[in-house]
């Protein structure tokens, strides 16, 4: 009797055993098999953050020999969330009495479309540096000379954050759950060099209330930001009028930045209509013309012959 | 005497007899000690009075001497602190009067040099006579120098030197040990009338001229306006010289002087360091005074800068710096101008001064200029003296050699001369067997053998032999780099990434060029020392030539400042050959006097319109400009010519 006992025990230990074997082998099978379901993915948001085209060299290229063509493969890849009109590529600060340009410069024509959901890695676009090295000055064992390689583009951003509107600035409404004029918020960009970095909202009036948008709108990119313009701003579906403190022109929805000047101003007046507060989106706009030069190094070699 | 009584025993009674002995006889040893000295005593005091009584009778000698020759001399006139006080001041003022002999005087003349041979050997005299012991130890320093110059012929070979410096050291030490140190300093007091004969005589220039070192100006006035003799006089003058206290008073107030005028002066620091040659530096007797007065001749006579540190105390008090460099200046200008005029050279002394002052004013503000550095070989020339010759042998060889490697076509004229101070005979050269004739060459490297004999009637003894070589067709290139923006708003915005990247080092702001021998120096732009240019604005250009080799630019054939002038440029306002020019000697004096700037131009530049072109962040370029000029360069070995005889005998 004592023996079968025994059996039993064993018999159940041994089960016990196999299924925590098998429960822990499911587990790992399905943690490790399963894959999101088809149709389903996680979609980036290319509108967030700085994002900047850029001027890349698959074949970098530093020195050349006296009196020999060169041809140094730029691209030009536009890794903004947005696309690029009106792009120009130019090679600058060539010293003409070291090299010679066959093309000083490239204007793409057309858009140079941005990175998103369907093209989510940039295309490049060739814009190669191609001339030829002029004869050292006599006796030079080798001249080192620079260039830059500029680009010149228009584009644009959309700033698009959801707010609160109403009059009251004081209390949490507990119907819409938003309090109105909260504290400046801040945000890393709009997939753009250039991108609105910090909102307040600021309301007053009791009667015909207003909320005032104040925007920072910040350069974080490679280059430098030569002018902005206001495109279309709105709450929700209602037109609002925006403008830059900044600006000399009359309307104020343009403004040129000067030498050095990494932020602007930006200022938006909403009319509220209603007391009740709600939350909805503000969408503004902004074009801008943008450049930036990247320096590379050349060194101009002596090929071995007493230059003329 | 202590006696101790006791009653006790008779052992105790014995000590005390042993010990009154013992304290009888101490005593009778301090008597003694005591009288002994007292011996001692009266002998000294006997001495003494006997050397008293000598030099009573002495005395009495040499002053019935004087009333027989009329002297109204004191008794004392005539012991040697006496003698010390003539002694000091003949040489104060004889060595005033040598002085004004050396510096009034241009022509060669040996008398300065033996009258300050006179006063080393009243130095060494006076400064003996200092000395009541051991005196003769003075001489000891005298009689080595006298020895090394004289019979060893001054060489400063280490091997010979080591010997004899320890045979010197070995026979002070002997003195010294014998004499109980008493010659150490006899012997360290001696060094000092050498010195100033050294200091008198122009080692300094002579130094100058054989090592081809160029003192300062005021290492110049230290060796032209010290009198060194009179000082060495002034100042070992002992005291009490005079009874009249007016003559006193009137030396004190010199003494006083003296000093203020060695602080005018003495505004150096150490004298330039010698380098070690195994030749002798120092030629034979007379020749210092030949080389202090070709040195004198070289450096234009210019005012005493005593007398110009007193004129601008009290006419330019605040700017007392400034008004003795422009007064040093200006009698440099007047001396050199009126050696012009009688030269032929200039028509009067006014347009020289007034020449020579706006030369001056351009260097100063002449361009300057960086040495390229990425050169890895320059033009060069140089001469392999034959130093290891027969000694009785007339002819002496060199070897010219010429570094080409830009393979321009050059040609190189020749010549040789010997000299001895300031005579200079020419010699015959003879370059690849060919005479004297030019030869012209291509290579890259370019080795020119060539020989200089001596004529057969040159007497014998020590001389230079100077090699030159004149190189005709060198040409240097210079480059300067400049950013030219379309407007004020491209300047600003682009200027720091430009500056950053184009100019991040002070040379790339500057001209440049390789280390050659000469090179121009060119800076343009709207501001000195800047290279960002617009081209609404006006450009000012300087441009000079730099001698920066140690030879000499005889002759420039042409100029040019090439980019500029193919691009477009050209002169607005100013001299009108600042882009280009040439044709012009460069005599030696003229060269002397002007230093290494040969000629600076300014002028203000025209930019060509659409020079910019589509750059849109300014445009970057370097400006080409190249000189052709002759070159001479000399090269020297002293040598010294000696009879076979003579040279057999020394065998």
């Amino acid at each position: 009797m004592r023996m079968g006992k025994n059996i039993r025990r064993g018999k159940n230990t041994i089960l016990r055993t196999i299924g925590l074997t098998m429960l822990v082998l499911c587990v790992f099978i399905l943690s490790v098999s399963c894959t999101t379901p088809k149709g389903s993915s996680i979609v980036r948001n290319y509108h967030q953050g700085m994002l900047s085209p850029d001027i890349v060299n698959p074949l970098p290229q530093d020195k050349v020999y006296e009196g020999r063509p060169f041809y140094i493969p730029f691209q030009l890849v536009n890794n903004a969330a947005y696309p690029l009109e009106n792009v120009v590529v130019t090679y600058e600060q060539v010293d003409s009495t070291y090299l010679d340009l066959y093309t000083p410069g490239y204007p793409l024509s057309g858009k140079i479309d941005g990175v998103g959901p369907f093209n989510p890695e940039a295309v490049p676009h060739d814009v190669a540096f191609d001339g030829a090295a002029k004869y050292l000055k006599a006796g030079t064992s080798y001249q080192d000379t620079i260039y830059w390689v500029k680009t010149k583009f228009n584009s644009k951003f959309s700033f698009a954050p959801t707010v609160c509107v109403g009059s009251s600035s004081f209390d949490i409404d507990s119907g819409s759950g938003c309090k109105v004029g909260e504290g400046p918020t801040t945000f890393s960009g709009q997939g753009a060099p250039v991108g609105v970095t910090k909102m307040e909202q600021i309301a007053y009036g009791q009667f015909g209330p207003q909320i005032e948008f104040r925007m920072t709108i910040s350069n974080r990119g490679p280059g430098d930001l030569l002018k902005m313009k206001m495109g279309t701003a709105m709450v929700g579906s209602e037109t609002i009028r925006c403008t830059f403190p900044e600006s000399t022109d009359p309307e104020g929805t343009t403004v040129e930045l000067k030498q050095g000047q990494k932020e602007t101003a930006v200022l938006c007046i909403y009319n509220v209509a209603g007391s009740a507060s709600y939350k909805t989106p503000l969408s503004i706009d902004f074009d801008y013309t943008y450049e930036f030069s990247k320096k590379y190094n050349l060194r101009i070699m002596k090929a071995g012959r007493v230059a003329q | 005497m202590l006696l101790f009584v006791s009653g006790e025993d008779s052992a105790p009674k014995r000590k005390d007899v042993q010990d009154e002995t013992k304290a009888v006889r101490g005593l009778s040893r301090s008597v003694d000690r005591e009288a002994a000295a007292e011996n001692r005593e009266a002998k000294a005091e006997n001495s003494l009075a006997q050397a008293q009584r000598k030099s009573v009778s002495d005395n009495g000698k040499s002053s019935n001497g004087n009333k027989s020759g009329g002297s109204t001399s004191s008794n004392n006139s005539s012991n040697p602190v006496s003698m010390g006080k003539w002694l000091t001041l003949t040489i104060f003022i004889l060595g005033l009067l040598e002085y004004f002999i050396r510096i009034n005087s241009t022509d060669l003349s040996s008398t300065p040099f033996v009258i300050s041979c006179v006063l080393l050997l009243l130095g060494i005299v006076s400064i003996s006579l200092k000395f009541s012991d051991n005196k003769y130890a003075v001489l000891l320093p005298v009689l080595f120098f006298m020895l090394w110059y004289f019979i060893y012929k001054s060489s400063i070979d280490p091997s010979f030197l080591v010997v004899f410096l320890s045979i010197f050291l070995a026979l002070s030490t002997v003195l010294a040990f014998i004499t109980k140190t008493g010659t150490i300093t006899p012997e360290l007091v001696g060094f000092i009338p050498v010195l100033f004969f050294f200091l008198d005589i122009g080692l300094l220039p002579l130094i100058s001229d054989k090592l081809g070192l160029t003192p300062t100006s005021l290492l110049s006035s230290l060796i032209l306006f010290m009198p060194w003799w009179a000082l060495f006089g002034l100042f070992t003058i002992p005291e009490g010289t005079f009874h009249s206290s007016t003559l006193e008073g009137l030396f004190g107030f010199l003494k006083v002087g003296a000093i203020l005028y060695i602080i005018f002066v003495l505004l150096i620091p150490a004298i330039p360091g010698l380098g070690h040659d195994p030749r002798s530096l120092i030629p034979e007797t007379g020749v210092f005074e030949e080389a202090q007065a070709k040195f004198r001749v070289g450096q234009y006579q210019k005012e005493n800068p005593a007398w110009s540190n007193l004129q601008c105390m009290f006419s330019d008090f605040q700017n007392v710096a400034d008004c003795v460099a422009k007064r040093q200046e200006d009698s440099e200008i007047s001396s050199f101008c009126k050696q012009q005029v009688d030269e032929g050279n200039y028509g009067t002394q006014e347009v020289c001064e007034i020449d020579q002052k706006k030369i001056r004013e351009e260097q100063k503000n002449a361009a300057m200029s960086a040495t390229a550095t990425n050169f890895d070989k320059v033009s060069n020339a140089q001469f392999k003296l034959d130093t290891d010759k027969d000694p009785t042998s007339r002819v002496f060889s060199a070897v010219l050699i010429v570094d080409n490697p830009r393979e321009q076509v050059l040609s190189v004229d020749a010549g040789c001369a010997i000299k001895r101070g300031t005579e200079t005979v020419a010699g015959v050269i003879n370059v690849l067997g060919k005479g004297a004739t030019p030869l012209a060459f291509t290579d890259d490297t370019k080795e020119i053998p060539m020989t200089c004999t001596i004529a057969k009637d040159t007497p014998l003894g020590r001389y230079d032999v100077e090699f030159t070589a004149t190189i005709h067709g060198l040409q240097t290139t210079s480059w300067v780099k400049r950013t030219f923006f379309k407007d004020e708003q491209e300047r600003k915005r682009y200027q720091d990434r430009v500056l950053a990247d184009q100019y991040a080092s002070k040379a790339d702001r500057l001209s440049q060029a390789p280390g050659e021998f000469a090179r121009l120096n060119v800076e343009f732009g709207t501001l000195r020392d800047n290279p960002l240019l617009v081209v609404t604005q006006p450009a000012f250009l300087w441009v000079s030539m730099e001698n920066t080799g140690k030879g000499r630019v005889g002759y420039v054939d042409h100029y040019e400042l090439t980019t500029l002038r193919e691009e477009g440029f050209s002169v607005q306002e100013g001299d009108s050959s600042c882009l280009e020019g040439g044709s012009r000697s460069f005599p030696e004096d003229l060269t002397k006097s002007s230093g290494n700037i040969l000629f600076a131009k300014r002028c203000f530049l025209s930019v060509p319109s659409g020079y910019i072109g589509s750059a849109t962040t300014g445009k970057t370029e370097t400006f080409l400009a190249s000189v052709t000029y002759d070159y001479t360069i000399k090269s020297q070995i002293a040598i010294e010519i000696k009879d076979v005889d003579e040279l057999n005998l020394m065998r």
